[in-house]
């Protein structure tokens, strides 16, 4: 064979996000689709991409010290594709995300202490959390040709904000897993619900932050010099079983586990952020934590300090305050955390 | 804003029909707890069988048997 000549560039892929009806069953043409102002992405290989081996143990004695093609196996029953999305965290893309992650894609999307509404998901059981991911001109033969994930769930997302970094935008990471195999064909979205690219007008930036304070609890607002922000919400995704060799070892389902929600704050290290961190030694740091635009506004009623420390950075000192998100425990309907996306 | 409280009958719509379905579990989870809720602005109008499963809390009486 000769070498081909084909070749697949990153400017060159548009990332569409599309609800599924059915788990294990691509988002239909006339669904509901999100084109995402990705700014990067990846994803595991086709083929033997992400493929670990697994291997016997070695016998005792001569004879038995090399490893023979039945003791070294491929492990495909439990394999787990990964999809990562980088994006500008525009209004439209922060509530798709939210919707996969806990299933809230309406502002203010909430996650709630007993969420999720589910905690198992049935191949080929209706259920609109599942995703299908999809790369325009992503399949090996680049352009014209494209590549999608199916049966998506996902496990992780990030919003990380820097005065100083991508003018002050706001980035949001995405990170999914699926148990079925991607799938090298094009989708064809028509006569369904497509937002288009365009319609990402709506964009969260440091710069338009006129809120960024802290309460301690019993205290009052300490109002931060907020230099940066991140706020983590992660989940377990368990691929359950698995479906003969003629079928791709295809998951029975998922099963997902709890949300741990985590962030960190870095503000000028000042009478407020000191007094935002200075807490008795009976009482636990506890804050309500709250980061507005007008537009975007993140709030957590019950985040509490882990670790706080100083960056003695050349523009100023400056306090790091770690914390983890908590709902109030007198009910589990309270929030843990709410991101909205709309004044 | 008018506030929402479930009917009984509202633990009877599948997932398909509910507030799941319209991407607002926090709602959905809610009003399962028996709290009123606000109702996000963007899922309006809502659908007529869902409505029904609905009563205003704060109205005195109003939709309540």
């Amino acid at each position: 064979m000769a070498k081909s000549t084909a070749f697949q560039v990153n400017q060159g892929s548009k990332v569409t996000i599309g609800t599924e009806v059915t788990l294990g069953t691509a988002t239909l043409a006339a669904g509901s689709t999100l084109e995402m102002p990705c700014t990067e992405y990846s994803f595991s290989e086709l083929g033997a991409g992400g493929l670990a081996l697994d291997a016997a143990p070695f016998r005792a004695g001569l004879g038995g010290s090399a490893q023979s093609d039945d003791m070294v196996k491929a492990r495909r029953h439990d394999r787990m594709w990964e999809v990562s999305l980088t994006f500008q965290a525009s209004a439209k893309a922060i509530d798709r995300i939210c919707l996969a992650l806990f299933g809230d894609g309406t502002t203010p999307n909430i996650l709630l202490g007993n969420m999720p509404a589910a905690t198992t998901y049935k191949h080929a059981v209706a259920s609109i959390v599942p995703v299908t991911i999809h790369f325009e001109d992503g399949a090996h033969a680049g352009a014209g040709t494209d590549i999608h994930f199916y049966g998506c769930m996902c496990t992780s997302f990030s919003l990380s904000g820097d005065l100083a970094s991508n003018g002050g935008n706001v980035i949001g990471t995405a990170t999914f897993v699926t148990g079925y195999p991607p799938v090298e064909s094009a989708l064809t979205f028509t006569g369904g619900t497509h937002v288009l690219m365009t319609s990402h007008v709506t964009m969260f930036n440091m710069h338009d932050l006129s809120t960024s304070t802290i309460t301690p609890s019993g205290g009052s607002a300490e109002d931060l010099v907020l230099y940066g922000f991140d706020l983590n919400i992660e989940r377990p995704v368990n691929r359950i079983g698995f479906d003969t060799a003629a079928n791709n070892f295809k998951p029975a389902g998922y099963a997902v586990g709890g949300y741990e929600v985590t962030g960190s704050l870095t503000a000028k290290r000042d009478a407020e952020s000191l007094t935002a961190i200075t807490v008795a030694d009976s009482a636990q740091p506890v804050f309500a934590l709250d980061l507005d635009t007008t537009v975007f506004q993140i709030s957590a009623a019950k985040a509490i300090l882990d670790t706080a420390s100083i960056n003695f950075d050349d523009d100023g000192w400056k306090n790091v305050m770690p914390f983890r998100c908590t709902y109030d425990s007198a009910a589990t309907s309270n929030p843990v955390v709410s991101i909205g996306t709309a004044a | 804003m008018a506030k929402y409280k479930a009917k009984p009958e509202y633990n009877e719509l599948g997932d398909d029909k509910n507030f799941l379905a319209l991407g607002s579990a926090s709602t959905h989870l809610r009003l399962k707890a028996g709290l009123e809720v606000d109702i996000p602005a963007a899922l309006s109008p809502l659908p007529k069988k869902l409505k029904e499963c609905l009563k205003e809390s704060g109205s005195p009486k109003k939709g309540v048997k």
